[in-house]
């Protein structure tokens, strides 16, 4: 539905929120259905790796899909999230509408008007969907995994080479195959997943 | 004299007094009446006096009102004991005329209307219509309102769609996209004031047009959406047409998909070039192959050239170094290494699933891999 690159633009892109549209995301909205749905289509978003349809949704925020609810949760969406630029409705077809977020780090902002004209001024620290509610491919998850173990097993390699437990010849080999490969790992998370590496392992 | 001239004028006003008093009460002896009542007693009612001779027309509003959010409308009169309707109208006033020949008794009828406000629209109508032509209605009538869906604002560009309703600005409801034109309300009772608003969203027209082939995702979106779009560019036997680029808009195009997102009505166009690469591998390919074994033919007929010395030598030397055996490393160092690979992957796999980077079922995913 979405390409990689669509969904990965969105994990670091920082949203700007004013406080009444901020406040769905912090703690004292936590029983909220607005909350509640919010955190339900970055889940099934990530499960799916793209947007995600209404009655899915209505499932996992209500336990059930039938119409009433469907029109519970749209309602929301349409009356708060949409309207925040929390969503984004993607409509595929006339009979085939999805939603997804627009993002997944969040910025609260007081607005700020001066005879200067508008402006908007940080409050707080950027806040951040749970990261294991991102939308990332598996074969990013598999990458990092892939690099910490070649870099481990490199650093090992040195280790015998120095106390001789193993011949120049060996060494060499071994050395250059997996530098190789870690180099490879390298070049695909610069390229496909620039920035994404340093987002999601930091703390 | 002076006393006569007194006298006189005392005389005259006396005389012209007693004249205008016997008119007065020939008139008040001989006064016909009209009463005026309203059933309910909706108005206080009145009498008057009917002079006979001339001519008297009897004067009633249409409509008046009751309290802040009611009125009342004449439906009929009786006069005299006969009942006559009243052509209903909201505003202005009734007239009739009455005879003064002889006294009259006159009683209104009026029903209670309220008014029922719709906004967000001004493509609707009643269903059934005013008794009164305009929006109000009798109490205890049940009204729905029918709505066009949609309203042309410029022409195959922008349009508002109406997406959901409310009713005194206490319940909403979304409406759906059956692909009828209009939409119409339950009945809503008309036993006091009612507000219906219709919320619309603008939309605009994405055209995706092509000189070749068939195009998808025009239609009409609403703004903020990101709308697939494609064209099967199709081909001219064994040229192939193939689509280079995207024209008049900012569409995200990554060789295989393309999205545009709406913020306004837009027309894109589908850039299509020949491809010309079936052709060569059909025609261009076997005349080359045919080209190819004629020359190895060519070439099988020239005699074969005798190696130099220098040659027979250097493949000797590399005969020789192929025969050096090879140098054998610690047995078992290579899967020892690659047992301690896997096992730092899925240690860092664990570690990122304990510290919720990544969740249960992409870690349980990736692990059987």
């Amino acid at each position: 539905m979405l390409s990689e690159e669509d969904l990965i633009a969105r994990i670091l892109k920082v949203k700007n929120l004013k406080e009444n549209c901020f406040k769905y995301l912090e703690d004292v909205s936590k029983e909220l259905l607005t909350q509640k749905i919010l955190f339900a289509i970055a889940e099934l978003t990530a499960e799916k790796m793209g947007p995600v349809k209404l009655s899915e949704i209505a499932k996992k925020t209500t336990g059930e899909n039938d119409k009433l609810k469907q029109d519970l949760v749209r309602l929301t969406i349409e009356k708060s999230l949409l309207k925040c630029g929390l969503v984004e409705k993607l409509k595929y077809a006339s009979n085939d509408v999805r939603y997804i977020l627009t993002a997944y780090q969040f910025q609260k902002i007081k607005e700020i008007d001066s005879f200067r004209g508008e402006s908007s001024q940080p409050l707080g620290d950027v806040f951040q969907l749970p990261k294991n509610t991102w939308p990332i491919s598996d074969n990013f998850y598999l990458l990092l995994a892939k690099k910490h173990g070649y870099e481990q097993s490199l650093k090992k390699l040195h280790s015998d080479f120095d106390g001789d437990v193993i011949p120049r010849g060996k060494y060499e080999t071994l050395n250059s195959e997996y530098t190789k490969s870690l180099d490879q790992i390298n070049e695909k998370l610069d390229s496909t997943y620039s920035g994404l590496e340093t987002l999601v392992m930091t703390e | 004299m002076k006393l006569l001239v007194i006298f006189g004028l005392v005389l005259f006003s006396f005389v012209m007094l007693n004249y205008s008093g016997d008119v007065a009460y020939g008139q008040i002896s001989n006064q016909n009446t009209l009463k005026v009542s309203f059933e309910n007693n909706v108005l206080p009612s009145y009498e008057m006096p009917l002079v006979p001779g001339q001519t008297f027309t009897l004067s009633q509003n249409h409509s008046w009102v009751h309290d802040e959010t009611s009125r009342f409308n004449l439906e009929s009169y009786t006069l005299d004991g006969e009942k006559v309707k009243i052509s209903r109208t909201a505003r202005g006033d009734f007239t009739l005329p009455i005879s003064t020949d002889s006294s009259h008794n006159i009683v209104f009828s009026a029903t209670q209307q309220y008014a029922l406000s719709v906004d967000g629209t001004n493509d609707f109508s009643y269903l059934p219509s005013s008794p009164t032509n305009d929006n109000w209605f009798d109490s205890g009538t049940d009204v729905s309102v029918n709505v066009q869906k949609t309203t042309e604002v410029e022409s195959n560009k922008v349009r508002q769609e109406i997406t959901g309703w409310s009713l005194d600005k206490a319940e909403f409801w979304n409406i759906e996209d059956d692909g009828s034109t209009s939409f119409t309300t339950p009945p809503i009772t008309l036993n006091e004031y009612h507000q219906v608003d219709f919320f619309a969203a603008y939309q605009y027209k994405l055209n995706v047009i092509s000189e070749t082939g068939e195009t998808s995702g025009s239609g009409w979106y609403e703004q903020g959406v990101t709308v697939p779009i494609g064209v099967d560019a199709g081909g001219d036997g064994l040229v192939l047409n193939s689509l280079s680029e995207w024209e008049g808009a900012d569409v995200t195009y990554d060789g295989n998909t393309a999205q545009i997102f709406i913020d306004g009505p837009v027309t894109v166009s589908a850039k299509v070039e020949k491809n010309y690469s079936l052709v060569a591998s059909v025609i261009v390919i076997p005349i080359l192959i045919i080209g190819f074994i004629g020359f190895k033919k060519f070439k099988n007929r020239v005699p074969p050239v005798e190696e130099k010395p220098v040659e027979r030598i250097v493949e000797k030397v590399i005969e020789k170094v192929a025969e050096v055996p090879e140098k054998k490393y610690e047995d078992g160092y290579d899967e020892k290494l690659s047992i301690y690979l896997k096992e730092q992957i899925s240690s860092k796999l664990d570690e990122m699933k304990s510290s919720e980077i990544i969740s249960g079922s992409k870690y349980s995913k990736i692990k059987e891999f």
